[in-house]
């Protein structure tokens, strides 16, 4: 009797406490952190705001509710592929894709030219000064060797970009001409492409909540290599997060857009959460700045969406704006249908194959004079 | 003149029967104390060129936290509290290079008033503890710098609750975190605080993590229960400081009643009695209960002086600058008389002043003593008054001084328990670091109970390291620590907003018909859309003001605790309360002029209540004898519910009421009895109601004494009638209160 008792109270208490989740759950849904924007409201939108046009916003839930009814009751597997990879801390379930490249390879022997003929990597050259150099047909910084006054400063810049260590030379073009100039991608032409690894993040939100989706491209053999890291459960990122940060290891160049102010420092409290003592390589080339710099005057924004339709000529159709990512992926968890997932992999991988291109522009524009 | 006496001077000006009360409070010397080992020779050298004594208070604050236990300390204002908690932070921070402290005041302004206050210490005891204010006002640009070596830091819970999501950008400050001062604590009660209990322990865990362990040192007004709020709050003991070794000057406080008199309103007479201090020369501050308040007792009192740039008005909303200057002539004496709201409460250094005439009862004796307190120089006499207005507890203070300054402050409570803000911080929580089984310990017994619906939900996720947070949004915007909640209604008029209020209050005020009054005008609203939750508003003229008529249903469920006194059982446990809101009447003076329907589905929101029945015989009595039954039993409830504040601080619209002449509730032996509910209006429970029926007796005696010695013949607003009654204070029988109160009373008492 007494346990009979016991038991209804438990009961009623967990009903109690049930609703309060609920209600909680409710409020959580309501919070977006994106604001819809009408169409025609372009200039509103401004510069990696978080914003998603109205018809974007209708075309996403239209499909989600199509996804829903077209893979309800089918296996994530099947609907996805992948196979599950070990790791250090359980592995995780990685799906596996390629594409064709084209793109050209790199060339360090040019780019290395290139930076020699910067007199503004001399400390103390500014604009007028480097003009004037030109004049008096100082044309690379080896010719400041014999310049009485620039020859320290010519010297050190000299050994920096010569140094042959590629992330060093990069952080140096970065500090002496800022993150957008084009220097800061050049230096990264010095290192071999092998180890140029193109990273995108799909995640809950803008901070604080797991990563869902690690996207990683790499070329091989003239493809493009694409493996996503999906979080098949939530739970399992910690296991993710460390494959993905061994697989990252030290040495490579990680690729990003927009990475210097979200990726990184997002995989960085990430591993912190799990009190993982993992670094996120130091070697980093956020591709926004560059792009921004270069083109910023003709564009409403500079999504990498906007870039891809202006710049590289390439329309992605019924695609999923970023901030929609953790709806998506809430449907799924909550129904444990795959569909939702479809749209995430394909936006991540568009947005991996766009940075491969994007390099590949860059290398034509860096390059020319 | 002389102050000695001032009791009689204002005798001889006022009728007589308004003095309720005169008491003459003696001075006390200082009492100083030495410490067992000194501070560090910075300190001391500063102390003695400044000619300081540590007051007795003072030194067990410092031995205390010396040896890192919690404190709390409720002496009164000016007794040196700052000094008291900030010497032991600057031994420690000049003793350990990496130590930092952090400082949490419940506003910006404080903070702002404050950070002047520890940088003039720190640099005159040569120390650069390099403190800092860190809020929603801090620039961008100067964040990082602050986190990189601020060693104080000073900012409020608002923004702690954004700043620990990013607690690895705080590595350095919370790795080295010795010390939180929590100032001005008091005000952490019910639902507020509740949210800032969790915050603590949120950034208690959060500190740990990075390996720092600060002891708390809260600083209250003078409360009941010291250490049991400080424990809820925390969730950790501490060591209680409360006699206060700072010499006191000889004071007189007058209680003031105009009620007694007839006719004359409080502000009438806070303002006579205001301008004849200042025409006696004293420097004389007067508190109002609201801005409106002070702005009508400013203007009146300005056309009475014999030079009106003599007296200011000072309130929030005023701009900065204006604000310093009637400080400033505050305390170089330029001004003679200022009337004030409570926003020259709190910190702000004006000097001591020569009387201080509280119109109104501020709610709480400690509110009461904070004001009163701004009068009073070393070694001078002073004077303070409190004007009553006709509310029930100042009605029983007039009556029952000896309560006021014989009986121990009100117990302050909170609900650290309380579902709906615990599941919410849970989720901050496990967006911070996962959540493990040792952080039970923090949040308490309903932490397991709660997992389980959270992660059914989706918003975390149990792993083999701790439920991570998983939700779409983020944790701390679905947490308002300010109480608020999303689900609000906008008042429109011509396309132009004129206010949001929430449910309740937009079901009690801005339905259709409702009289709107406005900062700008008044408006009468035309329609409510529960769906987009918007009302629309059209600006009216008229002369009469709306109020709902609301009936109120109570469905217990879980019963959590019974208690038997003799008799009576009162059990305390969850209710889910519905509120009907089947019409509303219009009034007019008062008077009620008409009754209109309305169309509202009801309301319900579930928290915590206490009830208690008795016999039906009780009420079988009262009949005989010719009472209402029912009034009476109504009268009861509102007595109790308004003599609340007497005892628990906290405000009239904190707690519900419901009565009945025939409980229903099956399974309850108390079904088919009378019986009186008192609940918490806020959902998921303020703790008001649990510490109200862990001191029912008391309570019911007060509400008892608080009818039966009012002097009106039927009930009046001093006892049973309330502005918040959804029966529009009907029925009502006032002998027929006294008789339950007494039968119940009687029934407690019977073994
Ligand atoms: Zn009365
Ligand atoms: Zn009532």
């Amino acid at each position: 009797m007494r346990g009979g008792i016991e038991r209804l109270f438990e009961l009623m208490q967990s009903t109690l406490l049930e609703r309060v989740a609920g209600r909680l759950r409710e409020t959580i849904d309501r919070n977006r952190e994106y604001t819809i924007v009408g169409n025609d409201n372009l200039y509103r939108a401004g510069f990696i705001d978080h914003h998603v046009f109205s018809s974007e916003h209708n075309r996403a839930r239209a499909l989600l509710a199509d996804l829903l009814a077209a893979y309800d009751g089918v296996h994530i597997e099947e609907a996805v592929g992948g196979a599950w990879r070990d790791g250090p801390l359980g592995g995780s379930w990685v799906v596996s894709s390629s594409e064709s490249a084209l793109t050209p390879e790199p060339r360090p022997d040019a780019a290395l030219r290139r930076l020699h003929r910067d007199l503004r990597l001399v400390h103390g050259i500014g604009p007028a000064t480097e003009c004037r150099l030109l004049r008096l047909g100082y044309a690379a910084i080896d010719d400041l060797v014999w310049n009485r006054r620039y020859s320290p400063a010519a010297r050190r810049a000299l050994a920096a970009i010569d140094c042959g260590d590629p992330a060093h030379v990069s952080r140096f073009c970065a500090a002496r001409r800022g993150r957008s100039h084009p220097d800061v991608f050049l230096a990264t032409e010095l290192l071999d492409e092998e180890e140029h690894v193109y990273l995108d993040l799909e995640t809950l939100g803008l901070f604080s909540r797991p990563v869902v989706l690690f996207g990683l491209a790499r070329i091989r053999g003239g493809l493009i290599r694409i493996e996503q890291h999906l979080l098949r459960d939530p739970g399992h990122e910690r296991g993710t997060l460390a494959t993905v940060l061994d697989e990252l290891g030290t040495g490579s160049l990680l690729i990003t857009f927009n990475g210097r102010s979200f990726d990184v420092p997002f995989l960085a409290e990430r591993a912190a959460y799990y009190g993982l003592g993992l670094d996120v390589p130091a070697h980093h080339l956020d591709l926004l700045p560059i792009a921004r710099r270069l083109w910023r005057d003709g564009l409403p924004d500079c999504r990498l969406s906007t870039l891809e339709t202006r710049i590289l000529g390439v329309t992605r159709d019924d695609d999923l704006p970023s901030a929609m990512v953790p709806e998506f992926y809430t449907a799924y968890c909550r129904t444990g249908n795959p569909g939702p997932l479809l749209p995430i992999l394909a936006h991540n991988r568009s947005d991996l194959v766009s940075m491969v291109r994007l390099v590949a522009l860059l290398r034509g524009v860096c390059h020319a004079d | 003149m002389q102050i000695e006496g001032i009791g009689d001077h204002i005798a001889e000006r006022v009728p007589a029967r308004c003095i309720a009360h005169v008491e003459s409070i003696p001075g006390e010397p200082a009492r100083f104390a030495g410490l067992h080992v000194l501070l560090p020779d910075l300190l001391e050298g500063w102390l003695a060129r400044e000619g300081i004594q540590l007051y007795t208070h003072q030194a067990e604050t410092i031995e205390a936290v010396r040896a890192k236990r919690d404190v709390v300390i409720t002496t009164p204002t000016a007794s040196g509290k700052t000094l008291a908690f900030t010497l032991p932070v600057l031994e420690i921070l000049a003793d350990e290079p990496e130590a930092t402290a952090l400082y949490l005041y419940p506003s910006k302004a404080l903070a702002n008033d404050q950070l002047q206050v520890l940088q003039s210490l720190g640099a005159a005891a040569g120390l650069d503890p390099r403190p800092a204010i860190y809020d929603g006002d801090t620039p961008a640009a100067r964040r990082p710098g602050i986190r990189a070596t601020a060693r104080i830091l000073l900012s409020n819970p608002y923004e702690l609750h954004q700043i620990l999501p990013w607690h690895a950008k705080w590595h350095r400050f919370l790795s080295g975190l010795r010390v939180v001062v929590v100032d001005e604590a008091h005000r952490y009660r019910s639902v507020f605080g509740a949210h800032i209990a969790l915050l603590l322990r949120r950034l208690l865990r959060v500190c740990r993590h990075h390996g720092g362990d600060p002891v708390f040192v809260l600083s209250t007004a003078t409360l009941a229960n010291p250490r049991e709020f400080a424990r809820l709050l925390t969730g950790r003991p501490a060591v209680l400081v409360e006699e206060s070794g700072a010499p006191q000057s000889p004071r007189e406080f007058v209680f003031y009643n105009p009620v007694a008199g007839g006719g004359q309103s409080t502000l009438t007479e806070a303002k006579r009695l205001f301008v004849d201090c200042v025409g006696q020369g004293l420097q004389t501050l007067c508190f109002t209960s609201s801005r409106k308040a002070a702005e009508m007792i400013g203007a009146w009192a300005r056309e009475e002086v014999a030079d009106p740039s003599l007296v200011a008005t000072y309130r929030a909303g005023y701009l900065a600058g204006e604000r310093r200057e009637i400080e400033q002539g505050l305390r170089e004496g330029r001004l003679r008389g200022v009337v004030s709201t409570n926003a020259l409460e709190l910190g702000i250094d004006v000097g001591g002043l020569d009387a201080v005439v509280i119109a109104g009862y501020p709610g709480s004796i400690s509110a009461t003593w904070q004001r009163a307190g701004r009068a009073g120089r070393t070694g001078r006499p002073s004077l303070a008054v409190l004007v009553a207005n006709e509310g029930p507890l100042d009605q029983y203070y007039m009556r029952h001084p000896d309560a006021f300054f014989g009986r121990p402050h009100e117990r302050a409570c909170l609900d650290p328990e309380n579902p709906e803000v615990l599941a919410g911080h849970l989720l901050c929580a496990a967006a911070e670091l996962p959540l493990t089984l040792s952080d039970r310990v923090l949040f308490g017994k309903r932490f397991d109970a709660l997992l389980e619906p959270l992660a059914r939900h989706h918003l975390l996720r149990g792993t083999p390291y701790g439920h991570v947070y998983c939700g779409p949004g983020r944790a701390v915007s679905a947490v308002d620590l300010a109480g608020g909640t999303d689900d609000r209604f906008t008042v429109v008029t011509d396309g132009r907003l004129l206010e949001t209020l929430d449910r309740t209050h937009a079901y009690r005020e801005a339905h259709p018909g409702a009289i709107l009054l406005h900062q700008h005008g008044t408006y009468r609203i035309t329609s409510i859309d529960l769906e987009t939750r918007e009302c629309t508003a059209e600006p009216a003229e008229v002369d009469y003001l709306t109020a709902p008529l609301f009936s109120t249903a109570i469905i217990p469920g879980t019963v959590d605790l019974e208690a038997r006194l003799g008799s009576l059982i009162v059990r305390t446990g969850e209710v889910t309360v519905l509120q009907d809101y089947p019409a509303f009447c219009t009034r007019r003076y008062g008077e009620t002029i008409g009754v209109h329907p309305l169309d509202l589905p009801p309301l319900s929101f579930e928290t915590v209540g206490c009830w208690w029945t008795f016999p039906a015989g009780v009420l079988e009595a009262l009949r005989l004898s010719g009472h209402d039954p029912a009034g009476a039993l109504h009268g009861a409830e509102h007595a109790v519910i308004a003599c609340l504040p007497l005892h628990l601080l906290c405000e009239p619209g904190d707690t519900g009421g419901f009565s009945t002449i025939s409980l229903s509730m099956a399974g309850d032996p108390g079904d088919g009895c009378p019986a009186i509910c008192i609940y918490d209006a806020a959902a998921g429970g303020t703790g008001i109601a649990r510490e109200a029926s862990e001191h029912l007796i008391t309570i019911l005696s007060t509400a008892r004494t608080l009818v039966a010695d009012c002097p009106c013949e039927d009930g009046c607003p001093s006892c049973i009638y309330s502005p918040r009654c959804g029966n529009d204070n009907q029925p009502l029988d006032k002998d027929g209160s006294v008789a339950v109160l007494d039968a119940v009373l009687g029934i407690a008492s019977t073994p």
